[in-house]
């Protein structure tokens, strides 16, 4: 049960002389689900970025079931298996939610024509926005764009989902169903790594909490100890009270 | 919980289909229509045909995988000079030596793809300029086909291509319709599959493209090859019909690129109706305007400044929003079943 699926050695990288990830380690188990915290410019972005392939890491290696995708492009390591979603939802405004959802289905997943169409409509019906499937996702509100974004990573059938702020902006309701979604998605043997500020929401979800700062590690365990820890108290939580 | 027998997808939409009507009898026309036009329109039709084709090319370029290419006559000047060398130097027939050109212009374009590629926005938009302009000066150099000053087609090839002068501008009108309509139906078979889904995707956002599987870099290529053949077809098909060829003619930036532009941002770029529109506009103005000289340019130039400002989706883009239209039925709708039955 206890299979690792991704694993991160000292990763690090530099923007000029701003050292953005300082030596990260990581490792992440089949079917666990991982909650990053820490304040703003702390390198959790970044960090998710270079585990997604977005950006190349300076040294260090990211290995994903057991494959060393270090040097593979974002779009290869989203065939391998790793979704993401964006903090700033980026959906294709000219097209159909449908079709938003058809892209990661053939060219990520790799699905045929009809078993595309399947799949986007499922992930329609498990995000909610089946009504809005002929719309233009450029005319979707912001908590529906919030679900195309994690919908658009669903479709590409992801055995490790990167979500970024997933949370940000939705009332406690919206952000009550989101959760109930994500749980239901571990259910399904996803595994999950979580950036969120709104940490009530993620430590309902992860078995697990890292804090990064300034580009290292800070803490990492289970969620209630680790938010108990005085040094995560004095940095995040003094950061979150202002 | 509902299945996917629940559903339907679909394309098609009621203008969609009222507009296969029309596309019909737009296509029987330009065939018929030597029967019912003298010369001079003929010629007036060809240059629409090749205007339009061009249009969409880089449209499919610039509207949908983001390369602003302002180097297109690179390749409508090679079209052209091929074309002529062909015939020429290897005494092939014309209308042959057409499409051996675009094939080898594919092959040229690729070199050059890696070359321009490594460049971005407006950089790109430079290098490709370059490029034109580098072939445009090595032409210059080359004395056999006529150095700076050109050639023109010889009689002998001009006569030998079809009996009488009648039957030649046939054969070149009907190519020319041909042309279009081919390559109208590429784009159109090209945005309906797969491959379309990813061009309308990385024309909306790169990084969401890039991190949902699309290989962006070889999608890219792909359209670029591809528009790189057909420009360089259609610069044959021009210089067959011009029977003459210079540097600066094959070329010219303002001729081959620019109204192209004008044409693709007035109509309304990133859709297939857009150049279409475009097109009518370009040269409606053009005739409206022959006999006013340069003010023809300044009312062209406000015009495009004009519709950037105000509908920078151009005039397709009004009129699609304002009626909700779409005459090339590209996406996909999903409909429930019972809906479908009705």
């Amino acid at each position: 049960m206890s299979e690792t699926i991704l694993e991160v050695n000292s990763l690090h990288k530099s923007f000029g002389s701003f050292k953005v990830t300082d030596g990260i380690d990581l490792k992440l188990n089949k079917g666990e689900a991982l909650g990053i915290i820490g304040p703003n410019g702390a390198g959790k972005s970044t960090l998710f970025n270079l585990i997604a392939g977005g950006i190349k890491a300076d040294s260090g290696n990211v290995i994903f079931n057991g494959l060393d995708v270090t040097k593979l492009n974002l779009f290869e390591r989203s065939i391998q298996g790793i979704g993401r979603s964006f903090q700033i939802p980026s959906p294709f405004s000219g097209m159909t939610v449908f079709e938003n959802l058809l892209v990661g289905a053939h060219f990520s997943a790799g699905l045929s024509s009809a078993e595309s169409e399947r799949c986007a409509v499922d992930v329609l019906q498990r995000t909610g926005l089946l009504l809005k499937a002929n719309r233009p996702a450029g005319e979707l509100t912001l908590l529906e764009r919030k679900r195309l974004e994690l919908a658009k990573a669903l479709s590409t059938k992801p055995s490790l989902l990167l979500l970024d702020e997933i949370a940000g902006g939705l009332t406690e309701y919206e952000c009550h169903e989101l959760v109930e979604l994500i749980k239901s998605l571990r259910a399904d043997g996803i595994t999950i790594i979580w950036i969120e500020h709104i940490v009530h929401a993620l430590v309902s979800v992860v078995d697990r909490l890292l804090v990064i700062d300034f580009g290292v590690k800070l803490a990492e365990g289970k969620p209630d100890i680790v938010m108990n820890d005085p040094k995560v108290q004095e940095i995040y939580m003094g950061i979150s009270a202002e | 919980m509902a299945n996917m027998q629940d559903f339907l997808v679909t394309r098609s939409t009621k203008a969609s289909q009222i507009a296969i009507v029309m596309w019909v009898l737009i296509i029987v026309a330009l065939i018929s229509m030597p029967l019912a036009v003298n010369r001079g329109d003929m010629r007036f039709i060809i240059e629409i045909a090749y205007y339009l084709t061009l249009a969409q090319m880089w449209n499919l370029l610039a509207g949908y995988a983001g390369l602003v290419s302002v180097g297109q006559q690179a390749f409508v000047g090679l079209g052209g000079y091929l074309m002529i060398s062909g015939a020429v130097y290897f005494g092939i027939h014309p209308l042959v030596a057409i499409p051996i050109a675009g094939i080898l212009i594919g092959v040229i374009s690729i070199p050059t793809a890696y070359v321009v590629f490594r460049l971005r926005g407006a950089y790109f938009a430079i290098g490709t300029w370059v490029v034109a302009e580098v072939f445009r000066l090595s032409f210059a150099q080359i004395q056999s086909l006529g150095g700076g000053s050109g050639m023109s087609l010889p009689a002998s090839i001009v006569k030998g291509m079809a009996d009488g002068r009648q039957a030649r501008e046939m054969l070149i009108y009907y190519t020319a319709i041909f042309i279009l309509l081919g390559s109208m139906t590429l784009v159109y078979t090209l945005l309906r599959s797969k491959y379309g889904l990813a061009l309308t995707a990385i024309r909306d956002s790169e990084p969401a493209s890039d991190s949902l599987g699309i290989n962006i870099f070889k999608t890219k290529m792909i359209i670029y090859v591809v528009a790189a053949v057909v420009t360089g077809i259609v610069g044959g098909l021009i210089f067959l019909q011009k029977l003459r060829i210079s540097p600066d003619a094959a070329f010219s930036l303002p001729d081959w690129t620019v109204a192209v532009i004008f044409i693709v941002v007035i109509g309304g770029i990133g859709t297939i109706e857009g150049p279409i529109i475009g097109t009518i506009i370009y040269f409606m103005l053009r005739e409206l305007l022959a006999d006013y000289g340069a003010i023809y340019m300044i009312v062209l130039g406000i015009f495009a400044v004009v519709t950037m400002l105000w509908a920078p989706k151009g005039v397709w883009g009004v009129i699609s929003k304002r009626f909700n239209l779409q005459l090339f039925p590209v996406h996909r709708r999903l409909i429930s079943d019972t809906e479908a039955k009705k």
